[in-house]
């Protein structure tokens, strides 16, 4: 079973499906050489040493403001696939933040050596060579994040795309090629040299001569997906110095506290969860599934969520939903069904959404397809022994008095990231626990 | 109780002889008096009712807007609209993981199945009874713990048997087809030109007796009366990309029953009694006793003729559990109204798929689990 290349273009795509099929795999050419496949990327990338980072954030700075400018095209066509997510984080504030946050403040150090004083000697970050990125297939835009940090950092980077939503990320370079092309600049050539240190290539799971080539060659194995997959390439065989950054399967909910919620407010805050909620269809790891609300404040857990499925309901003609297969419209039946019984159900006509109150304790299992659960709690500190590592993101509404407190608790059991509600699917850093970017370098001093 | 009597004289119509017309008027009084009697007598499913404002006291609802439980409803609730000392006999779901339904079933509700079963089933296979070949193992002397299921799932069609002959073993390998014995079986009955019917579930059937005869090459000349009767579903073959046709074209070839004498029985635990079932390559009709509605993934609204979605199926039979709208994690979509070729009237439907990741729950699956490689 060989591994397939994947052109970032257009002709790949069959039938308006972002799906890898079995008819479009037997369509890409084969990799009879990935040794001198790597080995010619990794010349492209090294040939673009010089390309400031600088230059990098101006790149992906103007390919934004073109999708901007012209939103009927890309935005449109990737709106369901979560471009709006995407936007944000190219920016250059954003991206100029991102990194300085991981390099000590200062991005010169990814270009040239810089003193530290601190130290007494200069030290640069250099790439740490080849980053092979395993993708998900339920958000596709993901992949993103890790793939636009290994061109920053000057990595060469191999994508292993997934089958569900495969073609996503070759169509996306395919609209970022065109743009350049068509830029007319001076650096319209140098900017497509840097889409030439990324390589897209598709190799079956099964495969695992494979995938263990994949492997093999990374300085850096970066995993996106679900139990079963991150697993998968932490069992392959790798270099003794490569490393491995995990985004594994984590879920997230959020929490409000009794005194910051109240008859004015209601309706914003149930509109931002519901935003949370809908974005998308709670495929992200950073998507609440289930909202405690602390009783005795001004509303009541019940009453917000009845504004929550005002909500819910706004947010679906701002953020459309997604098809769903039939296993999740069943599945969504079956829990409104099932809640019926021993709670309230606040649903439309579809399955579009729904919001469940019950008055069960814990944290609830997750149903995805825009369902969230509404559970009161007598004190915030309840939520404490409901958290593990398996939390990622906490949407908290708390005082500023008991809030501090209240992260230090719920951080040390294992949730990452503490956002304000409305903000729970924004990328930010650290992700996961972690800088991306500073583990893609290598730091090198010289006195 | 008056009103119950009607549903058991209703249930006493023939299945297939009445046209649409006449059908959705009756099959609407019969409905709301089922649903009516449910609100009445179990307060679960009328808190359900309630909360859908579908309540009796308004005018009866057209069928598509009848509340309908998920079938997963059953593993979950216990769901009673009798006495509880009334119940006579508990019916599970066979299913791979520890989550079944259980069907909680009075005198009243086996009878009414006994009669649907027994008044569909002879309308494909005629009221006479024959010998039955019989591809699973004999219930009297089955060690299998799922075997109580398989046989519900069997009992009502050996109604039509006057003899049993059971072909599979329970042995230390597990299940195994006792091939010597099968071979003897066909030939007496290839000789004797006697009608028979063999049965048995779909994956078993075709993967160990089919298949078998297929690649050693033997084949028979059975009287063209005989039938072939499966159950269970096709997702295993399915997997194994054996398509209807190819296994209506090997029975064929190798027992020498034409296509429209296979009959594939579909039904779920939750409302046992009804059966659906399809000669050939032709589609299922609905009895008489029950109407199907297919349910959008999306909007959850009935769809037309033609499109697939969640097969819902409404019957006025059950009554000592609300089992009267049930929506099933089948897949499908209604082929069209009217006669089918053989003269029987109601909708004509097929089944796709199931929800793709809902457990796999057919006895025929799991008995496949169970099964040795050879006898």
């Amino acid at each position: 079973m060989p591994i397939f290349l994947i052109e970032p273009d257009h002709s790949t795509l069959q039938n308006n499906s972002w799906h890898i099929t079995p008819e479009i795999i037997s369509s890409f050419p084969i990799i009879n050489n990935y040794s001198a496949e790597i080995n010619r990327l990794k010349k492209n990338t090294n040939s673009l040493l010089d390309v400031s980072v600088e230059e990098r954030l101006d790149f992906f700075d103007a390919l934004t403001e073109n999708w901007i400018s012209n939103p009927s095209n890309i935005l449109n066509k990737y709106a369901s696939l979560g471009i709006s997510f995407l936007i944000p984080f190219l920016k250059r504030s954003n991206l100029c933040r991102l990194v300085k946050s991981a390099l000590y403040g200062n991005i010169a150090f990814l270009d040239t050596f810089v003193e530290m004083t601190e130290l007494g000697k200069k030290i640069m970050a250099h790439p740490r060579g080849l980053i092979t990125h395993w993708l998900a297939g339920n958000i596709p835009m993901l992949g993103m994040i890790s793939l636009v940090q290994g061109i920053i950092s000057k990595n060469s980077n191999v994508v292993k795309l997934p089958l569900e939503n495969g073609l996503v990320l070759p169509s996306l370079f395919a609209d970022v090629n065109h743009f350049v092309s068509g830029f007319n600049s001076e650096k319209s050539h140098l900017w497509k040299n840097i889409l030439e240190s990324v390589l897209f290539v598709y190799c079956e799971k099964e495969n695992m001569e494979g995938q263990k080539m994949l492997s093999k060659h990374s300085d850096v194995r970066v995993a996106w997906g679900g139990k079963s997959a991150v697993e998968q390439v932490l069992s392959l065989p790798k270099k003794h110095t490569a490393d491995d950054l995990i985004f594994g399967p984590r879920s997230s909910f959020a929490v409000i506290g009794r005194n910051s919620l109240d008859i004015k407010n209601l309706e914003n805050i149930a509109l931002k969860l519901a935003l949370d909620t809908s974005m998308f269809d709670q495929q992200a790891c950073s998507s609440p599934h289930t909202v405690l609300v602390e009783k005795g404040g001004q509303v009541s857990p019940y009453d917000f969520a009845q504004a929550l499925a005002a909500g819910m309901q706004k947010a679906c003609r701002r953020i459309p939903k997604q098809p769903v297969s039939a296993d999740e419209a069943y599945t969504v039946v079956n829990t409104r069904s099932e809640y019926s019984f021993s709670g309230e159900v606040f649903s439309s006509q579809g399955t579009e959404w729904t919001v469940i109150y019950s008055e069960e304790k814990g944290l609830a299992d997750p149903c995805y397809s825009r369902v969230v659960f509404v559970r009161p709690i007598d004190d915030i500190n309840e939520v404490v022994p409901l958290v593990n590592q398996n939390h990622q993101t906490l949407g908290l509404l708390l005082d500023d008095r008991r809030k501090v407190s209240f992260a230090k608790k719920i951080t040390a059991k294992g949730v990452d990231r503490i956002t304000d509600l409305g903000k729970m699917n924004l990328y930010d850093y650290p992700w996961d626990g972690v800088f991306p970017i500073s583990r893609f370098i290598r730091w090198v001093s010289m006195d | 109780m008056k009103s119950i009597n009607s549903i058991d004289n209703f249930l006493r119509l023939p299945p297939f002889e009445i046209d649409e017309n006449r059908k959705s008027n009756l099959f609407s009084a019969m409905m709301w008096k089922a649903y009516t009697f449910h609100y009445n007598n179990c307060p679960e499913f009328q808190l359900y009712c309630q909360k859908q404002h579908i309540t009796p006291d308004k005018p009866a609802p057209a069928l598509p807007q009848y509340p309908y439980l998920p079938v997963n409803i059953f593993k979950k609730h216990k769901l009673i609209s009798v006495p509880e000392n009334k119940i006579k006999n508990l019916l599970s779901s066979s299913a791979t993981s520890g989550n079944v339904s259980t069907i909680y079933i009075d005198a009243l509700t086996a009878k009414r199945q006994m009669l649907a079963s027994s008044s569909i089933t002879a309308a494909y296979l005629g009221n006479h009874r024959r010998p039955f070949l019989i591809l699973d193992e004999d219930p009297l002397l089955s060690r299998s713990k799922n075997i109580s299921a398989r046989s519900a799932a069997t009992r009502g069609i050996l109604m039509f048997s006057d003899s049993e002959d059971y072909f599979i073993k329970n042995t230390t390998r597990g299940l195994v087809l006792d091939k010597n014995k099968l071979l003897r079986q066909l030939e007496v009955y290839e000789n004797s030109r006697e009608e028979i019917c063999i049965f048995g579930f779909t994956y078993i059937l075709y993967n160990y007796a089919i298949k078998f005869l297929k690649e050693k090459n033997i084949t028979f000349n059975l009287s063209d009366k005989t039938k072939v009767v499966h159950i269970g579903g096709w997702k295993k073959l399915e997997r194994e990309q054996i398509s209807r046709k190819s296994f209506l074209n090997e029975i064929e070839m190798t027992l020498g029953i034409p296509k429209n004498n296979v009959l594939d029985f579909y039904g779920f635990t939750e409302q046992m009694g009804l059966v659906y079932i399809n000669s050939g390559d032709s589609p299922k009709t609905v009895p008489l006793y029950a109407e199907i509605i297919i349910r959008d993934f999306q909007t959850l609204e009935s769809v037309e003729e033609g499109k697939a979605g969640l097969i819902q199926i409404l019957t006025p039979l059950p009554y000592s559990y609300p089992g009267i709208s049930v929506l099933t994690d089948d897949v499908g979509r209604i082929i069209r109204e009217g006669k089918d070729r053989e003269g029987r009237w109601g909708t004509k439907f097929e089944i796709i798929g199931r929800a793709k990741k809902s457990e796999a729950r057919g006895c025929g699956d799991i008995m496949s689990e169970s099964m040795g490689k050879e006898s």
